[in-house]
């Protein structure tokens, strides 16, 4: 039976030498039911053309490194198996809406920039002192925001959002998430220090809910939820009298 | 992005139609106030309603329905409820939604039609 393969169109482009990207051709032997287009790449990279350049880290979906474009879906390339598109081409292209450092390597600086600015850490008026102990939470304090948690920062959410890619002063589904995160952590006092950004005109407020960036999430955090809860708490706190006390 | 961004995909295309369907509820409620305005009783109005009226409440319609369906189909995930300290189920937020809407139906649908008499 002759040995199955499949083709792989990559994006390439080197800032010193090409004008703008273009799409190059591999036509690799596809050996295995449970290749994954990562694996596809490093056969590249390791039997055809070792100048091609991508990230990858934990190829088991948790790092959040590999993310591309899978004809035209953001997704996790250690995630996305070649089965599901063999026998059809695979055209595999850096994230939308992000520069492109060369060929499927993007400048995530400005997502770096973003998830920072929401301060995504404890925050708390008063240090509890040390001889307290742990700060114990329930199980379900812990379920209030475990959702959100789930977050491994790939920006396939930035990615797919039409918002961001045609604002990207928006702060974006990750950060927002995020922010929920903290600010439903039982341990968190940080909410008013967080709201400015959150609340920010480029905040929450210039999501209008498409939902693609729950639909391409590859860890179910459901970005839209904790977006558009976001938006009816912020209101509530300011609607509602007393609503902004601690 | 290309100005086409929104045929790329499904969901994108359903989205600008979700977000599009305002414009015409707009243009018909804006066209329903005058009619009121212009009228001096509801014995008027219902005189006064005009066939392209009624043409252009049929075309819309279906955009109002695509609008409250998608609308309230999102309540269960924008509502974030706790009953007894558990959450409330996204399903039953949705089911309440449509509940209320219905019912809200039925009861202008039964003045307008009692008035009308």
């Amino acid at each position: 039976m002759p040995d199955k393969r499949i083709t792989l169109r990559a994006t390439r482009y080197d800032p010193e030498k090409d004008k703008a990207p273009r799409i190059q051709s591999y036509d690799i032997p596809f050996y295995d039911e449970s290749m994954v287009v990562l694996d596809a790449l490093n056969y590249i990279k390791s039997h055809v053309d070792g100048s091609l350049s991508y990230r990858w880290s934990c190829r088991m979906g948790i790092c959040g490194s590999c993310g591309m474009m899978v004809n035209g879906t953001p997704k996790l390339t250690c995630n996305a198996f070649l089965r599901d598109y063999w026998p059809r081409s695979v055209t595999v292209q850096p994230l939308n809406n992000f520069p492109v450092i060369r060929d499927l390597v993007i400048d995530m600086d400005d997502f770096m920039h973003k998830l920072k600015s929401i301060k995504p850490w404890i925050i708390r008026k008063q240090e509890l002192p040390l001889g307290v102990g742990a700060h114990y939470q329930t199980n379900e304090q812990i379920d209030d925001f475990r959702q959100f948690s789930e977050c491994i920062n790939c920006m396939l959410c930035y990615a797919a959002c039409p918002v961001y890619g045609l604002n990207d002063g928006f702060l974006g589904p990750a950060a927002i998430a995020l922010a929920r995160r903290y600010n439903l952590d039982s341990r968190d006092q940080g909410l008013k220090e967080r709201q400015p950004i959150i609340g920010d005109a480029e905040g929450i407020w210039e999501c209008s809910f498409v939902g693609e960036c729950s639909v391409v999430c590859p860890k179910g955090v459901d970005p839209a939820k904790a977006i558009q809860q976001t938006k009816l708490d912020t209101t509530m706190r300011f609607v509602l009298p007393y609503g902004n006390r601690d | 992005m290309p100005a086409n961004w929104w045929t790329r995909r499904g969901h994108y295309f359903w989205y600008v139609v979700r977000e599009f369907t305002s414009l015409p509820l707009a243009i018909w409620l804006l066209w329903f106030l005058l009619q009121i305005y212009s009228a001096n009783s509801y014995q008027t109005l219902s005189k006064q309603f005009l066939p392209a009226f009624a043409v252009f409440s049929i075309f819309c319609l279906p955009f109002a329905l695509y609008h409250s369906w998608t609308f309230l189909s999102l309540a269960g995930t924008i509502i974030h409820l706790k009953l007894l300290d558990r959450p409330v189920s996204s399903r039953v937020i949705v089911a309440t939604q449509f509940a209320a809407w219905i019912g809200a139906s039925v009861v202008i649908g039964f003045l307008l039609v009692w008035l009308a008499r």
